[in-house]
């Protein structure tokens, strides 16, 4: 029987000593999904792994492990809710083999050569059934993880930084390797990462948490076009940040001006740029005259000093570093605002 | 809330230390509760006695060990010099051997006829007095001597972990060798040293056999005194409710001066401190500072009571004996699985529930810094009320008497083992649990196991080895264990350290060798692996 593999959270709502670490969060994961939950340490990310899990219980809301009410009106625990998970130390039980940390799970009759050698099979370890955790490596520890959490067919799938402990230059090879075998097998997945490029790589969706609230969510590319809150937009690539001042139902910088929706109330602003926003015009009669003052070479991106005639200060900053060697020889550049994100100062 | 309530373990593991608790609040009730006659005379009369002695001991064995612990601990973590490498373990060595057994060797030794004073009067022709060592002095002698290794133990970690960057540091800011031990490195071992001093006054109050056999009146004999010979409970309770304020003092002190020291290991580094190498008069010297504690409190003590034995050796065969044997071994073995257990499920109530059980689990393991008389008064208490109300609920509705048949039986012995020693048998599970990452139990709880398969499948795997050193520990605490055994026992059970003990008393010390001896030797066993887990 095909079993539902979706994950529905309502109201959820968790708080520690010193206050709240789950705020009101609302989420649905359909199958297949891969949501990467982002955020700085202490957002509450890993409490709502643990809330799911069941390891920490809200104060209120609603857990819907497929077809299973798991907190709320009903109550599942742990054992029994069908998930899965992997950890950032991974946690292979040390005294039992793969095979055995890989049947773990399994109840007698089912656990049999065949069952364990298919599940090797599937996360690319064939083989290695009667080795130990001490004797692998990192990446083909955390396979092994995999294989062993798939052995009860979970409803859903918790990764806590899975990636987290391995070698950098491996580390999205085995990632890459997972996230499909988990799509393979229409497990919704939820990951939580402080790496907002590993979120970029691997996600369907990305759900941006900052103090127990998404404060954004979308897929990567949605984010990195659209991002709805200044923090996710810093997070989610390169960015110029600057305060203005509008006038009425405007907002001028140095590239040009930017229109608002409130044109009543003169207030301060942040405006952020992205990289993206400067080239480099086809013509010299379009785009703003830009005098270099200083610059800093800084990889694919450089950052530039000119002088801002709205404040009459110096200001710095990011373009594409092959921009850059353009606008050296022509010194000017064309600004698309599309790609400048303004939100209330606050 | 709903998972503490369907968190039957955590309830359980509160269950099993409100257990461990319970004597610990009885002796202090009767702090409060009035004193009669007999308690208005006892602190009219010897009370001043127990505090004056008790302080006196306290302060000067306390001395002494640091004196002997601290400078040992330097000489091993600096420097290297001849045989450091067999002093540096042979100074663990008089853990090995009960404070009374040297009590015995020294007063046999140092008395009247006993072969040192042979020796002086044969050199010095002369008809030396025997030194009295049935005093105050004997006993500081015997308790620095037998107890320095507290303090050796935890002194030669915080020197050997210090960070050489901090001596680096004081040597760039131009200070000399002197001034870096004075302002540097004792500073930072702080925390180690008010630890082993602590561990140190527990052990010197806790202690019956030394004061009893040297007549020195403390207040654990106190509190034996008036339970045994005036039959009076509520003095011997009075007298343990002291006791129990002033460690619980001691242990407050030593937690706040701890925690204002936990800039202790801020600089984390592998780089320690490189040692020196000693040649010539000042290797001597080392060797001479290491090997004199290791003379006192083992050679000689353990070689006299070898000698002692060859005398006696024939009453292993005797029906007495093996009986002895096989009384402390049951019971040492029964109270270790007991401790055990207990730690099983309270350290892993722990894990499942840090926060609702630690609190009841701190207290409970409190009770291993309570003297075993004190612990014993605890007991008795309670069970003898539930021995009453059972013989009475017998007598209304059964017509029949049933007498008491929990106090005075192996339980309530086993009850004041498992109070005084859950917490080295917590202690040690505790250690090998730590070492086990939660994402193990996560994990195994996401795999579907209940929390009693995730303990007996993966913990108690995994932890094998701090499990089995923890039934150790209590193993032979529990051999060596002198007032609860006296207060508690059934009546006509012995084991060693009672027998040897009564031996001793009636100056009968060759007999009491073979059974000292049995002592020493299974204690050998745990330091052996103290000495291995060191060592790595």
């Amino acid at each position: 029987m095909e079993t539902n593999k979706t994950l529905k959270i309502t109201d959820l709502c968790h708080s520690y000593k010193n206050g709240n670490s789950i705020n009101n969060f609302n989420l649905e994961v359909a199958p297949s999904e891969v949501i990467c939950i982002l955020g700085p340490s202490g957002c509450g990310k890993t409490t709502l792994l643990r809330l799911i899990a069941g390891f920490e219980d809200p104060t209120s809301g609603q857990i819907e492990v497929g077809d299973n009410i798991v907190f709320g009106k009903n109550y599942i625990p742990t054992e029994k809710r069908s998930i899965g998970m992997l950890f950032q130390d991974i946690a292979l039980f040390p005294h039992l083999s793969v095979k055995n940390n890989v049947g773990f799970s399994l109840s007698n009759n089912k656990f049999n050569e065949k069952v364990i050698n298919n599940l090797l099979k599937k996360v690319g370890l064939e083989g290695f059934s009667n080795r130990f955790g001490s004797s692998m490596s990192g990446g083909e520890q955390q396979r092994v993880a995999l294989a062993r959490a798939l052995a009860n067919n979970p409803n859903i799938m918790l990764l806590d930084e899975p990636f987290g402990s391995l070698d950098a230059w491996s580390k999205y090879d085995i990632a890459y390797d997972i996230i499909n075998i988990l799509k393979e097998s229409k497990t919704p997945t939820i990951m939580v990462t402080h790496d907002p490029q590993e979120a970029m790589k691997l996600a369907d969706r990305i759900v941006v948490m900052l103090e127990g609230k998404i404060i954004d969510q979308g897929s990567p590319i949605n984010l990195y076009q659209n991002p709805k809150h200044s923090f996710s937009a810093r997070l989610m690539g390169h960015v110029s940040c600057y305060i203005y001042r509008s006038n009425n139902g405007f907002i001028n910088t140095p590239f040009g001006s930017i229109k608002i929706n409130d044109s009543t109330v003169n207030n301060d602003y942040e405006i952020l740029i992205r990289p993206d926003a400067f080239t480099i015009p086809k013509n010299n009669n379009q785009g703003i005259d830009i005098e270099i003052l200083r610059f800093k070479y800084r990889g694919q991106l450089t950052e530039i000093e000119i002088n801002d005639n709205i404040k009459g200060n110096n200001v710095k900053f990011l373009i594409y570093s092959n921009v850059f060697e353009e606008l050296r020889m022509k010194n000017k550049l064309l600004f698309n605002k599309d790609w400048a994100f303004v939100f209330p100062n606050k | 809330m709903i998972s503490y309530l369907k968190n039957g373990w955590a309830l359980l593991s509160i269950f099993l230390s409100l257990i461990v608790i319970m004597p610990i609040l009885t002796v202090i009730f009767f702090f409060i509760i009035p004193g009669d006659t007999t308690w208005i005379h006892l602190r009219e009369t010897v009370l001043t006695s127990y505090v004056f002695n008790s302080i006196i001991l306290i302060l000067f064995v306390s001395i002494g060990t640091v004196l002997i612990g601290a400078i040992n601990a330097w000489l091993v973590a600096m420097y290297i010099f001849p045989y450091k490498k067999y002093l540096e373990w042979l100074l663990f060595m008089p853990l090995a051997i009960p404070s009374y057994a040297l009590a015995y060797v020294y007063a046999d030794l140092l008395g009247y006829g006993g072969f040192i004073t042979n020796i002086s009067s044969f050199i010095f022709d002369d008809n030396l007095k025997s030194i009295n060592f049935y005093s105050i002095y004997g006993g500081i002698f015997v308790f620095v001597f037998s107890l320095y290794p507290y303090v050796y133990l935890l002194m030669r970690q915080a020197f050997i972990s210090q960070s050489a960057s901090y001596t680096e540091i004081a040597k760039i800011s131009g200070l000399n060798p002197l001034k870096i031990i004075y302002k540097v490195s004792l500073p930072l071992s702080r925390p180690a040293l008010v630890g082993g001093v602590s561990l140190v006054v527990m052990e010197t109050l806790a202690d019956y056999g030394v004061s009893d056999y040297l007549g020195i009146n403390t207040f654990t004999k106190g509190i034996y005194k008036a339970w045994f010979n005036l039959g009076d409970i509520t003095s011997a309770g009075k007298l343990s409710a002291i006791l129990l304020i002033t460690i619980a003092f001691i242990i407050t002190f030593e937690r706040k001066l701890r925690g204002k020291a936990q800039y202790n290991n801020e600089v984390r580094s592998n780089k320690h401190l490189k040692m020196k190498t000693l040649y010539g008069t000042y290797a001597v010297i080392a060797i001479m500072a290491c090997f004199i504690p290791v003379f006192f409190g083992f050679i000689i003590p353990l070689a006299t009571i070898i000698f002692w034995s060859f005398s006696s050796i024939d009453i292993i065969y005797s029906y007495d004996f093996i009986s002895l044997a096989f009384s402390s071994f049951g019971l040492a073995l029964s109270a270790s699985l007991l401790c055990v257990m207990f730690a099983l499920i309270i350290v892993f109530g722990m894990r499942t529930n840090s926060k609702l059980v630690s609190p009841f689990a701190r207290v409970a393991s409190l009770g291993y810094s309570i003297p075993g008389a004190v612990a014993a008064i605890g007991i008795l208490i309670p069970l003898a009320w539930l021995d009453n109300t059972i013989n009475n609920i017998s007598l209304k509705y059964l017509n029949y008497s049933t007498g008491l048949i929990i106090t005075g039986s192996w339980c309530a012995l086993l009850f004041a083992y498992l109070v005084r020693f859950l917490a080295l048998s917590m202690q040690s599970v505790e250690n090998s649990f730590i070492k086990i990452s939660k994402s193990i139990d996560y994990a195994a709880k996401i795999l579907g196991k209940s929390n009693r398969k995730i303990l007996t499948n993966i913990h108690m795997k995994i932890g094998w080895g701090g499990i089995s050193l923890g039934l150790l520990i209590v193993f032979v605490d529990v051999l060596k264990e002198l007032p609860a055994t006296m207060i508690l026992r059934p009546f006509g059970l012995s084991t060693l350290a009672i027998k040897a003990h009564e031996l001793a008393i009636d100056e009968r010390l060759n007999d009491a060798a073979i059974p000292l001896l049995a002592i020493i030797l299974v204690c050998l066993i745990p330091l052996y692996f103290l000495i291995k887990v060191i060592r790595q």
